[in-house]
């Protein structure tokens, strides 16, 4: 549970400093996948429902949503670099100094050991997904801060035990995967129209 | 209960095989006539449940359904002569109007699903699903600046909803084994942990305030409001935020009114002055009816956190609100159309020309500024009133003074549009399903103000007990 945590954490941690973009992707599904364990390792739950939870996280956060960027990516001709607002110096200090943050928050949770772990790494990636749409440039970079927002929701939510009926649950993946669905769909008009991928460019919408 | 879910989705799927404007608009009138009408059977028997804990319909769940299935219909009728008359003009395809009525059912059919949870994660899953059966209709016309919107729209509202799912997160903690259910929640009112409770409420308030436009996290609003189809802009401001409200109200009778009072004071007091500055300097009619939903969203929010007398009044708001701004939506629609352009200063002399519409524009302008005979002169007032008798002064004369400058612009606005010499250019003819629905509208706003049933303010006294503070 421990190791799984932590791994989470590090391929987190990747996508929120790395300068590349393709890599970035790689580690969010490989991330996707590694989420979907975590129902598995939580033995109280009947077998059934952690079979349909590993599955669709696997298959949602695993799969289709990297599917979705990688498609994006690679039909749009975006470049490979991840433009930044910030340098790489600054984000890698800024998401160490957040990790910091949420690592000291998480101790006054009162939760037990592997439970505070999974808290404090699920807000680390809910803080760096937040800085990577706020900092980074591109439309397709914004979309995977979204993904590191929602897995460490997910992190979270898992390690502070809040549990709901299957329906509501596979209506939350579902939620997400179309969100990104609209996300990818509205890159690729945005694309057609404006012939750019640059945010900040796209502001002709002012008062 | 599912006769509820199955209306929209059957409209949907008309909608999809239909082959001219009308068909698809009567299908979704009739899907909209079937809710109203559904909604009516039931009022009777409330509470109704569903679903196991799932789904249940009481009657502040039946008061915002009312709303939702009402403004709807109008919207509906609304949208055969609108979308007529843009495919008559070449602006619009078949299979854009073909799309607007597919994503308008599944819009409504996300509404209703948020006013009939009962569990607050799966009202979660439905508020979310609002945001993403109402992008596409913001993008309906393809051009970048309705793109830019949507794109606003789905990113800024997706992280705010994530917020308030975090929400959840903190309040399946404080709840510890109680069901999150709202009847659960407001039976174990002060059983619940309160540093994880107060926690939930933040990001509650946060996400869903998100949802609803509060200061400062409206920026997507405006855009978002003005760039939609006329028909989806009414449905937007006038139902949409009162569906993320109803959201935010359902956690209420859990959290302790000294915490929860304050902060919704200043998130109120803040979305009432944000619009208050840049209505006055607003030049685009859409984006200023869209300022005026953020400004009736905090007067709302406002009279929820004063509590006592407020709180009804707030409740009557939300009524008055979707009506009034569901009114200017189409009517601006409908004028926006005919005069080409969305430039306030180009609209002009409208009473001369379109003697309807002016009238129609301006009992709108009245209404949404608050000014009497109109209901929500009385909203507005009893928010105020309460207000003071509660003992928030500062708060009450900052909301008053507020008032006083955004009905001034309004004023100026209006009779700029309403009054002087017509356009030059002739104005096409008028479109009778575009003018009433929204005559409707307008005398629903003044009936409501010159006679408040007293059905209707037993009704709110007994919802507003039900969101009352803990």
């Amino acid at each position: 549970m421990n190791t799984l945590t932590v791994l989470l954490l590090l391929l987190g941690i990747h996508v929120a400093v790395t300068d590349r973009i393709r890599p970035a992707i790689r580690s969010l599904a490989l991330q996707g996948i590694l989420l979907g364990f975590l129902p598995l390792a939580d033995s109280a739950g009947s077998s059934w429902r952690a079979a349909t939870l590993c599955l669709a996280t696997v298959g949602v956060k695993g799969i289709a949503i990297p599917a979705i960027l990688t498609r994006a990516t690679s039909r749009l001709g975006i470049g490979q670099e991840f433009e930044s607002l910030i340098s790489t110096k600054a984000n890698i200090l800024t998401t160490g100094a957040l990790a910091l943050a949420a690592f000291l928050a998480c101790s006054r949770f009162g939760l037990s050991g592997s439970d505070e772990l999974g808290a404090a790494a699920g807000l680390t990636l809910i803080f760096s997904g937040l800085l990577m749409m706020t900092t980074r440039v591109k439309a397709v970079s914004q979309v995977i801060g979204f993904v590191v927002l929602e897995n460490g929701i997910f992190l979270f939510g898992a390690a502070s035990g809040s549990e709901f009926t299957l329906p509501i649950e596979l209506g939350i993946f579902l939620d997400l995967f179309v969100a990104v669905f609209l996300m990818g769909i509205l890159m690729f008009k945005i694309h057609r129209t404006f012939t750019h991928m640059d945010v900040r460019k796209i502001h002709t919408l002012k008062d | 209960m599912p006769f509820l879910f199955l209306m929209p989705l059957a409209a949907a799927a008309v909608a999809l095989l239909a082959r001219s404007p009308g068909q698809a608009a009567l299908g979704t009138v009739i899907g909209a006539s079937g809710i109203v009408a559904d909604a009516v059977l039931m009022a009777s028997s409330l509470p109704l449940s569903g679903g196991g804990d799932l789904f249940r319909l009481d009657e502040l769940g039946m008061y915002f359904l009312f709303l939702v299935a009402g403004v709807h219909l109008v919207c509906a009728v609304y949208s055969y002569g609108y979308f007529r008359r843009e495919t008559e003009r070449g602006h619009l395809g078949m299979s854009k109007v073909r799309k607007y009525h597919v994503w308008i059912n599944l819009f409504v059919l996300s509404m209703v699903s948020v006013v009939c949870a009962h569990h607050l994660a799966l009202q979660w899953v439905a508020v979310e699903a609002t945001t993403l059966f109402s992008a596409p209709l913001i993008y309906l016309h393809g051009d970048r600046k309705g793109m830019e919107a949507a794109w606003k729209y789905l990113l800024i509202c997706s992280v705010g909803i994530a917020f308030a799912f975090l929400g959840i997160i903190f309040l399946s903690r404080a709840a510890g084994d109680f069901p999150l259910t709202y009847t659960a929640l407001s039976a174990a009112a002060g059983k619940l942990d309160p540093r994880f409770l107060r926690l939930s409420f933040l990001f509650f308030l946060v996400g869903y305030g998100t949802k609803m436009g509060l200061a400062p996290m409206h920026t997507w609003l405006p855009d978002a409001h003005s760039q939609a189809p006329a028909p989806a802009s009414a449905m937007l401001s006038g139902v949409l935020l009162n569906c993320a409200l109803l959201a935010l109200l359902r956690i209420l009778p859990a959290v302790p009114g000294s915490y929860a009072s304050p902060l919704l004071i200043l998130f109120g007091i803040a979305s009432i002055a944000v619009p208050a500055l840049l209505i006055a300097v607003q030049r685009d009619i859409k984006r200023l009816l869209a300022f005026s939903s953020i400004e009736n969203m905090g007067i709302i929010v406002l009279g929820i956190g004063f509590g006592g007398g407020a709180r009804p009044a707030a409740l009557l708001h939300v009524l008055n609100h979707s009506l009034a701004k569901v009114l200017l939506f189409l009517v601006a629609g409908d004028l926006v159309l005919r005069y080409g352009t969305q430039r306030i200063q180009r609209i002009h002399g409208i009473f001369r020309q379109a003697p309807l519409s002016g009238v129609l524009l301006f009992g709108g302008v009245l209404a949404i500024a608050g000014s009497p005979p109109f209901g929500s002169f009385w909203s507005e007032f009893g928010i105020l009133a309460g207000g003071i008798s509660g003992g928030r002064l500062a708060a009450s004369l900052a909301y008053l003074a507020l008032l006083a400058v955004i009905f001034g612009s309004f004023l100026m606005y209006g009779s700029g549009m309403v009054f002087g010499d017509g356009n030059p250019r002739k104005l096409s003819a008028p479109e009778l399903w575009c003018l009433l629905p929204a005559c409707v509208l307008l005398v629903s706003c003044l009936w409501l103000g010159l006679h408040v049933p007293a059905g209707l303010y037993r009704l709110l006294e007994r919802l507003s007990a039900t969101v009352a503070f803990s």
